[in-house]
């Protein structure tokens, strides 16, 4: 799977160079030849471009296109630059996948506090784990608490104090004063140690009723031991001498609530995996005799089980070298009853995280990919939502948890962790994947709806989740990929040109496609032969494009242009 | 805000306003002109705090708190001058509110709009004595904001009128249209101001600035970033506070950290403006997330403003202790203001940038907008309900200590002026949701604004203005027609007449609109005083109307156009339209109307001689309103009869009708009508001799009557004197009609009363103060040129000829003469007044001079007015009389 901005790229191509340009590019650059001889005169750059951008993504050759790009156009080249997608949103990023630039650039970046924040099973702690083992290697002084159950703050303050070796003599009912004295004697007796580089607290959040703790440390302890410290000289100048860096469940949503908040926490929420993080991980953590279409098969499974839930695919990990490393679809297979307990486990301990006045919102509207106030105000009638009736307050309410974020188009919230999160509860209950693919398709079917190929594709990714569920072995699956292309597509595709000027549609439902790996990873996933690979998409791509095709034969032969 | 804010910047502009606080005791203004950002309230802020300090030390200087003009209620101006009273003492201002309480009772009674108007004039100007009493020891300094969110062209006019005659005070007046504000000044109302054009902070300012906010927020910032942040907020400091502010909340600003400093300060003009402009939204964009409740109120805000908790509940759907908190945790923010009353409002550049940038990303579809104006539109309803209740609560409390009344009256205004405050606030968000009701809505807001509430109407009318474009062909019209009421209703004939004629000008208009439109157009064109022009456009009017079966209009403007033939002397097309308006009535079976029209006829028929007709008409109009059972028509026409009578010289017969009027109007409480019919009750009793008793009317409708009417009842009191041959007090009440119109800016008593001034110089023997009188006519009376106005100014040359020939100048007795002779053979037509008359008067007055000079006088006029056809043709009697003159005949 290419981690080139394939979007970026063929906007570039679009924008920048000639249909001339192009052409002399596929005749002149060698294992181009195919596109070259593919081309014919009144062949649309737009369709000229995709076939490049496919090319080079199905032959690994966008560093020979990218750098022709440069040579040529060197200005647009880099004004449009980076080409890359990473696999990471920014400020979102993976624990289990670490990439020092990320952490450099992201964590270490000159802001002192911050706050990781994500769903159990993300690996916080991990996380946590590692930035201290960086950052004392950079030679910070740093100090580690991890909060278990009912631990005062009295008794938190105090264990700062024993960790340094400083004893505190005075009133310990003054927690800010404590923090003050904290400062105070770490200058006097560890002066050293702290101003090698800097003073950083880890403080993992394990449990989930830890709010009023966080909202202490924040507002009684932490400032004032700045305050204390920065009296120094060594931390007067240098924002980051005297770094917080915390971890915990849903505390995003809380801190966010405070209108002046005592000290400025950068939040920095982790995703779930992609297959290209699974693939890397399965490749890493297993023997390196395993052939690539093993690995391929085996992270394809681990992805539609967990939903890219980083815990959950450890422990399948785990469990998949514990047996011994059989072939991929016999390991889910023997072993489905040990892969369920492993998901109910964490499910439960998932579901018992979420806050109680989220619990109902998440359960309810963790099943779309994406929301729009229209969507929503349809389910709070149709009294599927309860405790809202206001979609815009709703919405309001998502944002807030960073669990949900607003698209570029400021109509479609973005539900990206819990649905792949929940993806494997869903599958337990078909008819809340049902009620979903109904109603993305009542959406698209509208002629008035935005984005319809939005919906479009969300319809589509319903269906085959509908239909994976009954799928029990190649056979059915090649039937559902047949019925699929050849019957649910081209139909959807007709309702969404209904009415709609189909050209722009073509465009629209292309650049969604392009965006949506988790889409392209279910039709890969649900209509695969055999073998886990990118067949059934580029299947997916030909059917559209066949459609739009005959489509306009159909309309020009009608007369109806 | 906080006050330890930096300051920095400004000297030269604090210089300045200290200059003009230290010059004791002229009024300055100063006006702050500057682009959103860029620190007016900042230093508006800075000048209160300094001379609020500096006036605990010492005693003679005042300062008042800043008047924001983003706070609607300060568009009404009652409600600026009773904040002005509030910061400098009520106590102060007693008069003043004393008197606003009896104009409250006089509204009461029924006085018309212009006499309504006209006092209210007179209120203002008590309110600059009241001011002007304590400015007598005391240096007062005022500071107004916002000025942008009046609505031009009106904002000068509007603060002029407030605070154009205060003395020894600075008024420092700070807007985005600053330059605008002091043209106006300038060019309007002649006072010179100073025009301050606020810069951006210089680079060293802004420096200093930005190391302060850093220091304040505890942030320290790498060098490339502070200049990047410099050379981007381009000396603003709003951008620089927001940035920081930001900045410290750990927002992400990646797009300023991944920005080349080097390319940034090498990037021509037009490119960096476009870098700025996408500065500016990044500095709002996280708004979109809408991740916290800060992001929820910023973008509430924005729309619905100013906010209180109530609101703020309501908008954001927390419980109202959450709203408290929220509003109070806000303030400290740097793009967060609150108004006097503690509600809180967005900086409006902030909300500029929020509605730029963020609400296009927010809300494609506007949908969220119309959400939160629903939710807006039903909290202000049930805040309306509210307040209409305290009203009424207030209203019913009979017994009130006279001690109490003017605080019960104030507290009741303030009560009401909150509830159209609510009602516009109201209005403008539901046109947002649904425009339809919104149109609704407004039809019957402006209609229940009555006369004591027409400000408002202004008000509801800017808040339908920005759909008019979206209304149906129908709906916009009840808009524009309303607007023209509004324009009539105070008196703005000049703007209602543009307006009337650019509707009626518009295309694909229906005729029935057109009509309309064009009968508004005649009615501004004769409060103007263009009679002509009047008559024309109604001409146009009645020919639409007569071509389209428009009844109803053609009515109205056959009405109105013989009320112009009437006043032109042209009696009998004002007969013809009447006849035929009275026709058409009777077809409408339009009863009123038919008793109106009966009145007009009467007295165009007393006009014409036609004596038995004149009294039929007024008897069957008598009739009519009897049946009708209308007192007010009932008394208008004993009034009709009273003047038809008085006009055939049945002095005795006019009084009896007058008294019947009278009656009427009394029981009626009709303080206007009963005072102009005393006045005419005087007018008529003077003609039998009973001075003493027309004396006693007179007084009671000076001491009773509305201020308005004071120079009518002034300039019959004088004519009574004179006739009584007391001179000196009909001189001296001549000069109080002058004075008293002045003030209530009755142009037209006033130069009746100068007219007559002159005449009296005659009686007075003083021939030799022509060239004093003359020079004072040119400088106060040439600027108007309506038909009214010139028939006087003929009547003044007249008698300025007739003194300076006694005076001896013969070439300019003679210059006056061809000026004003002419004047009132085209547009007198009052028997007593007309030329003929007039030259009687003459004649009798130069009759003692030497014979060779009245020779000449008649042969040189006599030339004169054979080389004028049109003077000729139109009054060959007054050549004859020249030639006599001539010719010593008259003898």
């Amino acid at each position: 799977m290419s981690n080139y901005d394939q979007s970026k790229i063929s906007f570039l191509l679009t924008q920048v160079f000639t249909r001339e340009e192009l052409v002399f590019f596929c005749y002149d650059t060698p294992n181009w030849q195919i596109i070259y001889d593919s081309l014919t005169p009144h062949l649309e750059q737009a369709i000229m471009i995709e076939r490049i951008i496919d090319h080079a993504a199905q032959t690994h050759q966008f560093p020979i296109l990218l750098a022709w790009a440069e040579k040529y156009h060197q200005t647009e080249y880099h004004q449009h630059a980076p080409y890359t997608h990473h696999e990471f949103q920014p400020d979102k990023y993976n624990s289990l996948y670490i990439d020092q630039s990320h952490i450099k650039q992201k964590i270490l970046e000159p802001h002192p506090y911050h706050l990781i924040d994500a769903p159990a099973g993300y690996g916080k702690t991990h996380l946590l784990i590692e930035l201290e083992s960086r950052l004392l290697n950079q030679g910070y002084y740093g100090l580690f608490i991890t909060l278990t159950p009912n631990l005062t703050l009295l008794e938190v303050v105090q264990w700062f104090f024993r960790e340094c070796g400083l004893i505190y003599e005075g009133d310990a009912t003054n927690i800010k004063l404590m923090g003050l004295k904290l400062g105070t004697l770490l200058r006097q007796y560890r002066r050293p140690s702290i101003t090698q580089r800097g003073l950083v607290f880890f403080i993992d959040f394990a449990e989930l009723n830890q709010l009023h703790l966080f909202d202490e440390l924040l507002t009684e302890f932490i400032p004032f031991v700045e305050k204390s410290l920065r009296v120094d000289s060594f931390f007067q100048g240098n924002p980051v001498s005297f770094r917080v860096i915390c971890a915990g469940r849903y505390l995003a949503s809380h801190y966010n609530s405070f209108i002046r908040p005592p000290i400025q926490l950068k939040v920095i929420s982790l995703v779930p995996f992609s297959y290209q993080t699974i693939f890397q991980l399965v490749t890493k953590h297993l023997p390196s005799m395993l052939t690539d279409d093993t690995i391929s098969q085996l992270a394809a499974h681990l992805l539609f089980i967990s939903g890219g839930h980083p815990g959950t695919v450890s422990k399948l990990l785990a469990l998949y070298q514990e047996m011994g490393g059989l072939p991929p679809d016999e390991f889910i297979a023997f072993f489905e009853a040990e892969i369920k307990a492993i998901l109910t486990t964490i499910f439960s301990d998932f579901q018992q995280s979420i806050p109680h006045d989220l619990q109902t919102v998440v359960m309810q509207l963790g099943i779309f990919r994406y929301l729009s106030y229209n969507l929503l105000s349809q389910l709070i009638e149709a009294d599927h939502i309860w405790g809202y009736d206001d979609s815009y307050h709703l919405a309001d309410s998502l944002t807030l948890t960073h669990l949900f974020d607003w698209d570029e188009s400021g109509r479609l919230l973005h539900n990206k962790i819990l649905h792949s999160v929940l993806l494997p509860r869903w599958q337990q209950h078909p008819n809340n994947i049902e009620l979903a693919q109904q109603i993305c398709a009542a959406k698209f079917k509208n002629s008035t709806t935005h984005l319809p190929e939005m919906w479009l594709i969300e319809y589509l990714y319903y269906t085959l989740l509908c239909n994976m569920l009954s799928i029990t072995d190649t056979a059915s699956r090649q039937k559902l990929r047949d019925h699929f292309l050849g019957y649910i597509l081209p139909e959807a595709l007709q309702h969404l040109i209904n009415q709609r000027n189909r050209h722009e549609e073509k465009n629209a439902l292309r650049q969604a496609l392009k965006r949506d790996n988790q889409f392209r990873f279910m039709v890969n996933y649900c209509l695969r032969d055999m073998q886990y690979n990118n067949e059934p998409y580029t299947m997916l791509i030909q059917q559209i494009d066949k459609f739009f095709r005959l489509d306009r034969s159909f309309i020009r032969k009608n007369h109806l242009d | 805000m906080t006050d330890d804010r930096i300051f920095v910047g400004r000297d030269t502009e604090l210089t300045q306003i200290e200059n003009a606080v230290s010059d004791w005791p002229t009024q300055q203004a100063i006006f702050i002109n500057a682009a959103g950002g860029l620190g007016k309230t900042r230093l508006l802020q800075e000048i209160y705090q300094h001379y609020h300090n500096y006036q605990s030390q010492q005693k003679h200087l005042l300062v008042g708190n800043i008047i924001d003009f983003d706070d609607q209620a300060y568009h009404i101006a009652r409600n600026v001058r009773y904040r002005i009273a509030q910061i400098l003492g009520e106590q102060a201002f007693e008069p003043y509110l004393q008197k606003l309480l009896q104009l409250h009772h006089l509204r009461a009674k029924g006085i018309s709009q212009r006499h309504l108007q006209q006092e209210i004039e007179l209120i203002n100007q008590n309110f600059v004595t009241c001011f002007n009493q304590i400015t007598k020891y005391n240096r007062v300094v005022l500071l107004f904001d916002t000025t942008e969110a009046l609505i031009e062209p009106h904002d000068g006019a509007y603060l002029s009128k407030i605070v154009g005659g205060l003395n020894n005070c600075v008024l420092i007046i700070a807007g985005r249209n600053g330059e605008h504000i002091a043209e106006f000044w300038q060019s309007q109302i002649g006072k010179s101001g100073q025009l301050i054009n606020l810069s951006p902070l210089s680079t060293l300012a802004s420096e200093i600035y930005l190391q302060y906010k850093q220091a304040q927020h505890h942030l320290t910032l790498e060098t490339d970033l502070t200049t990047k942040i410099l050379l981007l907020s381009q000396g603003r400091p709003i951008l620089i506070d927001l940035t920081v502010e930001w900045l410290t909340r750990s927002m992400s600003m990646s797009w300023l950290a991944e920005l080349e400093l080097e390319q940034l300060q090498s990037l021509p003009p037009e490119a960096m403006k476009v870098k700025q402009d996408i500065f500016e939204a990044q500095l709002v964009s996280h708004i979109v997330n809408i991740r916290t409740p800060l992001d929820r109120l910023i973008l509430a805000m924005s729309r619905v403003y100013p906010l209180d908790p109530g609101l703020t509940q309501a908008l954001l759907m927390v419980s109202y202790e959450t709203a408290v908190q929220l509003l109070e945790q806000v303030l400290g923010y740097v793009f967060i203001k609150q108004l006097p009353d503690q509600r809180i409002s967005l900086h409006d550049e902030m909300r500029r940038m929020v509605s730029q940038y963020v609400w296009p990303k927010v809300d494609p579809d506007q949908q969220r907008q119309r959400r939160d104006s629903r939710l807006a539109a039903t909290y202000l309803s049930q805040q309306i309900e509210e307040t209409t209740e305290k009203l009424i609560q207030a209203e019913n409390l009979t017994i009130i200590a006279p001690t109490e009344q003017l605080t019960h009256f104030l507290q009741k205004d303030a009560l009401e002026g909150r509830l159209w405050h609510l009602k516009g606030q109201q209005l403008s968000h539901v046109l947002v949701v649904a425009l339809n009701n919104g149109f609704k809505l407004f039809i019957d807001l402006f209609d229940q604004a009555l006369t004591h509430q027409l400000p408002f109407r202004d008000i509801l009318l800017t808040a339908i203005r920005p759909y008019l474009d979206q209304l149906t062909v129908d709906q916009a019209y009840q808009v524009n027609i309303r607007q023209l009421w509004y324009l009539a209703d105070r008196g703005q004939y000049g703007p209602m007449n543009q307006l009337a004629s650019h509707l009626a000008s518009q295309a694909n208009l229906s005729l029935s609109h057109q009509a309309e439109f064009l009968i508004q157009r005649a009615k501004a064109e004769i409060r103007l005083g263009h009679l002509l022009v009047g008559i024309a456009t109604y001409n146009e009017a009645v020919s639409i109307c007569h071509q389209h079966g428009l009844v109803d209009k053609l009515l109205r403007a056959l009405t109105g156009r013989g009320w112009v033939y009437e006043n032109r002397g042209n009696y009998d097309a004002a007969l013809e339209d009447y006849l035929t308006a009275f026709t058409l009535s009777v077809e409408q079976n339009n009863r009123p109307q038919v008793a109106w029209t009966l009145n007009n006829l009467a007295y165009v028929n007393a006009m014409k001689g036609n004596q038995e007709t004149a009294f039929q008409n007024s008897r069957e109009a008598l009739e009519l309103w009897k049946k009708l059972e209308f007192p007010k028509g009932l008394g208008m026409a004993y009034k009709t009869l009273g003047e038809i009578s008085w006009r055939f010289n049945q002095p005795k017969h006019a009084i009896g009708y007058y008294d019947q009027a009278l009656d009427i109007f009394t029981q009626t409480d009709n303080i206007e009508l009963m005072s102009t019919v005393r006045c005419q009750m005087a007018n008529t009793l003077m003609m039998l001799g009973q001075l003493d008793e027309a004396d006693k009317h007179l007084k009671w409708a000076l001491e009773n009557g509305p201020v308005s009417l004071k120079p009518e009842v002034f300039f019959w009191q004088a004519q009574a004197y004179w006739k009584q041959g007391n001179l000196v007090a009909a001189r001296d009440w001549f000069q109080k009609c002058r004075q008293i119109s002045q003030q209530v800016g009755e142009l037209f008593n006033d130069y009746k009363s100068f007219v007559d001034l002159t005449a009296l110089m005659w009686e007075f023997k003083n021939c030799h103060q022509w060239q004093d009188l003359y020079e004072a006519h040119e400088k106060q009376y040439t600027n108007t040129n309506n038909e009214f106005f010139l028939r006087l100014r003929g009547s003044f040359y007249r008698h300025i000829g007739d003194l300076a020939i006694r005076d001896g100048n013969y070439e300019a007795a003679l210059k006056f003469y061809k000026l004003g002779l002419p004047l009132i053979a085209t547009y007198e037509y009052y028997q007593p007044y007309i030329v003929e008359t007039q030259l009687n008067q003459t004649y009798e007055r130069i009759i003692c001079l030497d014979k060779p000079i009245v020779a000449k006088l008649g042969q040189d006029l006599a030339l004169f007015w054979k080389n004028r056809q049109d003077l000729l043709a139109k009054s060959p009697n007054v050549l004859a009389k020249f030639v006599d003159w001539q010719y010593h005949r008259e003898d």
